[in-house]
């Protein structure tokens, strides 16, 4: 069982992980809400063209930092009492998951606000990169919005 | 002195290099500096937008020492 909060997963994030993590919260006995979110890659249309899927890369070592220290920042900020945030690299077909945050406070006000925050904010800040693949196989790089 | 230069996303596309170990024969030498080595040598790079980081920080300029890291980093898109 990993202890790290962060793990980049090669491909798609597989549903089985995610229950995993859950199960993990057992453990914490003040935990009595978890809020998750899921980023599932959609087929979105550009130009007339399909997006088929989402290839990510990132900067490694700098994404973990900038993950521990919004996450550290989250848990200051919201009283979380656990974070697990999963992020795939390489190819993600779209339907299939390619991110999961799950935030787990005593209460949910709490859980929500502290979820939201963490999405947010890695969403702006962390070093990762996407290639949206169409059905052509041509591409073009994603921006977040 | 020796920087190292990451890049990654749309300008990796276009240095078609990853990363790379560049030798600067300056005593003093800024992250400016290095942007304008490599904008002159990857000159398609000129017209994307990124930002740079200097060992995981990131940073609009600084002075630069032997042995740090510098990366090219466009647009983030995670999640």
């Amino acid at each position: 069982m990993s202890t790290s909060p962060i793990q980049f997963i090669a491909g798609a994030i597989p549903p089985e992980k995610i229950a995993q993590c859950i199960s993990e919260m057992e453990s914490y006995l003040h935990v009595g809400a978890h809020d998750i979110f899921l980023g599932q890659v959609r087929a979105d249309e550009i130009d007339g063209k399909l997006v088929e899927g989402i290839d990510y890369s990132a900067y490694e070592e700098m994404a973990i930092q900038a993950f521990e220290q919004i996450i550290q920042e989250g848990i200051e900020r919201y009283d979380l009492q656990k974070v697990r945030i999963l992020h795939s690299l390489g190819k993600v077909k779209v339907g299939e998951l390619c991110l999961f945050v799950l935030a787990a406070s005593a209460h949910r006000k709490a859980a929500i606000e502290g979820c939201t925050y963490l999405v947010e904010r890695l969403k702006k800040e962390v070093p990762i990169f996407g290639k949206e693949i169409f059905q052509d196989e041509s591409y073009q790089w994603k921006v977040n919005q | 002195m020796n920087v190292k230069i990451k890049y990654f996303g749309a300008v990796a596309d276009k240095t078609r290099v990853s990363e790379e170990l560049i030798q600067f024969d300056k005593e003093m030498l800024t992250l400016s500096d290095v942007r304008s080595f490599c904008e002159n040598k990857y000159q398609d790079i000129q017209q994307l937008k990124f930002n740079l980081s200097i060992n995981m920080n990131l940073k609009d300029e600084g002075e630069i020492v032997d042995g740090d890291e510098i990366a090219f980093l466009p647009p983030f898109a995670g999640g």
